[in-house]
Order: structure tokens, then sequence, then C-alpha cells
């Protein structure tokens, strides 16, 4: 007999394994666009701060209050109130399309927050010096801001990814599909212990992946 | 060997140029209104305690900083209100030397000089390579080409930063308290370099400092900054041997090493009397001629020998006594030798 039939008795590991797949593509699109949609952002709120590059403080006001509102909203109300919006742009309101785009729209000010702070964290004298230099904004940004707080920049992705990862199996409980979903349905309401054993585990080891691979990245990138 | 083709240095002035912060809604100078001209190749340095407004002065002239009110001129032109590509050009055309080297962490030393040279569009990556070489060379740092900042010493970095201040060819340099991280033996070398630096090219250096011995170093003339205004001007031999404001006696007294020593020398009789030589008179047999001519006494109470940038000069405070005092003294004037009586 499989010793894996006597250990997980329950388990279809088919499934596992498209749950699997499908928690990463939710994973890798939504950190995708996160990524997209949050580095200018965090860039934006960057520039606009009181006595940086191009300071306005009534937009920052406003960008800030923003940001703050949807880090505020609880992931699974977001994801509730946000289904005409993810209908209107997927065309549906669940499965792993339509789960992306409340996992970015909640991630992706997490992220800039994280951003907005890494750039902070770049010497201001350098930013001067490449002022002094006769460096365009856009200069400063793509090539002394974000090369600057590059290590930063990966710690924070990090983290996004990781907190995405726990997004994801939330989304699994309103119908996203993925390792979250089985872990509800079969584990939790099901009463299968060894479905939630195998896939929490499987969360587990995923986590741990992206945040040793981002450590690693970290300390390559860090010069100082 | 000149590597840089000299440009005709400008002239800096500051007609008015003043500088208020606005701190919790009311308006603190940083700077009142100054008026200045720094001559063109010259070394200008400006000296003044932290919160004097120094930094702000030197940074008037690339314009991070803005004046509230009045106007600054470059080579007769008024850049004040320069903005965007006008302001970039004018800036790639000022070089910036920074107290903490300001370098690019994430970029090595070649990279990081070359920083400059690729801001501006069209220039060719055999062009930036040539370029990066000849100025790793002139500053002395060839073989450190592909190092990070982090692997270099506090000299090496400021090195780093000179080359690339230089990268444009820039007719004017900033320094801004470029020594004052570094310990003694580096900043005479770094000064060392600026001088070579502004000898060889021929461009216009302003440095901001807190120390009277960088301004004696290398400086031309310097101008004394309190409380956000110039309260002295002058040659460097001038203002450091005949100093007149109350800061600038400090400062000089400070490098010196008579902090806090007036003086007064306690037990000694007669009319105490400073001299100051400048160039030859430094070192001929000046005194021993003159005692033995009028039979005066001296005494030697203190006193110092060295440099102001290329000229020797000395500084002797003396007790002198005997009948003919006056003669000595008209001698010792004759001679070119500055006297002032410090004490009767």
């Amino acid at each position: 007999m499989n010793p894996m039939h006597t250990l997980f008795p329950n388990i279809d590991w088919p499934e596992i394994a498209q749950a699997c797949i499908d928690t990463l593509l939710m994973l890798g699109g939504s950190l995708l666009f996160t990524i997209a949609l949050g580095l200018p952002l965090g860039i934006w709120l960057f520039l606009t701060a009181r006595g940086h590059l191009h300071a306005a403080p009534r937009l920052y006001a406003v960008l800030s209050f923003v940001v703050n509102v949807l880090r505020s909203i609880p992931f699974i109300i977001l994801m509730i109130l946000l289904i005409p919006v993810t209908k209107a742009i997927t065309g549906v309101s669940i499965g792993i399309r339509g789960a992306i785009v409340p996992l970015v729209i909640g991630a992706a000010p997490f992220f800039a927050r994280l951003v907005e702070t890494a750039l902070r964290e770049v010497d201001r004298g350098v930013i001067e010096a490449s002022q002094a230099m006769g460096a365009t904004t856009a200069q400063i940004v793509s090539r002394v801001l974000l090369p600057e707080a590059r290590a930063g920049l990966i710690a924070g992705t990090t983290v996004t990814a990781v907190a995405l990862v726990g997004y994801t199996a939330m989304g699994g409980i309103v119908g996203a599909g993925g390792l979250g979903a089985l872990a509800y349905q079969y584990g939790y309401n099901g009463y299968k212990p060894d479905y939630m054993l195998v896939t929490v585990a499987l969360l587990v080891v995923l986590v741990q992946v992206l945040q040793s691979l981002g450590d690693r990245l970290v300390s390559r990138y860090s010069r100082r | 060997m000149n590597v840089f083709p000299p440009r005709t240095s400008p002239v800096i002035r500051f007609a008015a140029a003043s500088k208020s912060y606005s701190v919790g809604g009311k308006l603190v100078p940083a700077l009142h209104p100054v008026d200045l001209t720094i001559e063109a190749g010259e070394v200008f340095g400006i000296i003044g305690h932290s919160g004097a407004g120094k930094s702000t002065l030197l940074r008037l002239i690339n314009l991070l900083e803005r004046p509230t009110a009045g106007k600054v001129f470059i080579d007769g032109r008024d850049v004040t209100g320069a903005q965007g590509a006008e302001l970039r050009r004018l800036r790639s055309g000022i070089g910036m030397i920074f107290q903490h080297f300001n370098l690019l962490a994430s970029r090595t030393v070649a990279e990081n000089v070359a920083f400059p040279l690729r801001l501006h569009a069209g220039t060719d990556a055999a062009s930036v390579t040539a370029r990066v070489t000849e100025l790793l060379d002139l500053v002395g740092l060839a073989e450190h080409a592909h190092k990070y900042p982090a692997q270099l010493s506090g000299g090496q970095k400021q090195r780093v930063g000179i080359a690339r201040a230089l990268a444009n060819r820039p007719a004017i340099l900033l320094c801004d308290e470029a020594t004052s991280a570094l310990d003694p033996q580096t900043t005479a070398s770094v000064l060392e370099l600026l001088a070579d630096i502004n000898r060889r090219l021929g461009l216009t250096i302003v440095l901001i400092t807190h120390e009277m011995d960088v301004i004696r170093r290398v400086c031309d003339r310097v101008a004394v900054l309190d409380a956000g205004r110039v309260v002295e001007l002058g040659t460097v031999a001038d203002v450091f041997l005949h100093p007149e404001h109350a800061t600038t006696r400090r400062f000089v007294a400070e490098a010196d090493h008579r902090e806090g020593r007036g003086p007064e020398f306690p037990g000694v009789n007669g009319p105490l009397y400073r001299l100051s030589f400048r160039g030859d008179a430094t070192y001929s047999p000046l005194l021993s001629r003159v005692v033995r001519d009028t039979g005066v006494e001296y005494n030697l109470l203190s006193g110092r020998v060295d440099r102001i940038k290329d000229t020797p000069y000395g500084q002797l405070t003396l007790a002198m006594h005997g009948e003919r005092l006056d003669e000595a003294l008209a001698q010792i004037r004759a001679a070119g030798v500055d006297i002032e009586e410090v004490a009767r």
C-alpha cells in the first residue's frame, strides 16, 4: 500500500498540485501588478513629502490619506467591496484572475509605504550631490534613489510577497482557489486534518523560500 | 601635463544676496545681505562657526539654495532665477565636494566618476571611459577603479569626490567642509591636491571651513562669517596677521594653538610688541642687526614661523627695552615688518 495514502488518507494529490499552481499564479500575478502600481506610488509619496525634491504638502496629505484608508480596510472586506471593480476589470468576480484585483489594491498601498521608507533611507547628501551635478528628477530617481535603495526595496518586496501569500489564502475562503481554499474547504469545513496539515505546510515552505530568497538578494546588494 | 584645457574662469558676485528660513511661521535670517566678489582663478575661503551661514552662502552659488532677496552673478550673468535646463547647465559647470563625500554606495569608484558624464545625452561610452581614467590618474586612484566606496579610506573617498566634481570640466569648484571629516595628515594631502588643481587647471575654488589652518594652507583670500554677516574680508595674510574682528581673532588664536591665552605675560617688564614678518623678511637676520646697531634688548615671549599658502611669514611677540627703542622700532618698520604694540 502507498505510504502516502496511509499517512494522508483523504488527500487528492493532483488537486493539491493544481492548488499550488493556482496559489503561485495568484502570487506572481498580484506581486507583479503590486510592484507596477506601488513602486511609482511610493516614489510619488517620497518626492512630494515635505522637504523633499518636489515637496507638495497638500498632494502628499491626499496620497497619504488614500494609502492609509486602503491599508486600514481588512482584506476580506476589501475583496467583497471590490467585486464590482473586479468584474469591470477582469469580467469575472472570483477565481484566480478575479482575486488579483483585490490582492493588488490591498497590497500596493502597503508596498508603496515600504518603498517610501526605503527611499528615505538614501543619504540626503547623495541626492544633494546629484542635484549639484545637474541631474534631472527623473535621473535622480532612476540612477540614484532606486539603485541606492535597492536592498531596502528588495526587503520591502519580500515582506509584500509574504503578505500576499497570506492574502491569497484568505482569498481562498471566498472562492479564489489555491491552497487557502483547500485548507478552508476540506481542512476546516470538511474536518480533514491531513488536508489542513499539507496545505499549511506548503504555505510555510512557500513563505520560507520567499524570505530566504529575499534575504539573500538583500545581502548581495548591500554595499555599506 | 595639462589634461584640462583651462576655460575662462568666471567671477562670482553676490549682490545683497540674503537668505531667510521660515521656522514655525517666522522668517529667521540665515544670511544677511552679502555683497561679495570672488575673483577668477582664486582660492576663496569662507570661515565661520556652524550656523554662521557659510553653508548657505556656498549653496547660493549653484542655487542649491535660492536667495530670499538679492542676486547672484556668475561671469557677469544674473543666475538667480535659473530654472530647468538652464539651471542644470549652470550646475554641470560647477563642481562640488562634500564633508561626507556623498558618493553612490551602490556604484564603483569608476562608475561614481562617470556619473556626471552620463547625465548628459550624447556622451559615448568610449569617451566616458577615457575621461574616467584621466581623472582617476589625476587624483591618484587608478588602481582602485573597481572598488566600492565602502572599501576606501576617507581620504580616498574625498579624492573620488574631487574626480567626480571635475568630470565635466567645471570652471568653479565648491568645497563644503571637504576636509572636516579627515585626519590631519589626510587633510594636508587633500588640500595639497586642491591647491594643485587650482594651479594647473586655473579653476576658481570656493571653500567653506571652520578651521583657520585650512584657510592658511590653500586660500588666497578669506571672508569671515559671523551670525550671517561677513565681518572681515581680505587676503589671507592680512586677515591672519592682523585680525580685526573678535571672531577672526578667535579663529587665528585656534590656529596658533594659543586658544584662551591672552597676550599677557606676567612678570615681564617693558612694552610688548608683536612683529609680523612676511615674505623674504621672514628669513633675514633683521633682529640681530637692529640689536647690534641700537643696543636695545629683547625678550622673545612667543612666536611662530610658518607659511601662508606659498608665502613664508613669522609672528613674534617680544618685550623690548633700551634707550634707543624708538630708533630700533623704526629700523624694523623700515625693513617692511609690521609692528603692533600689544601691551605696555
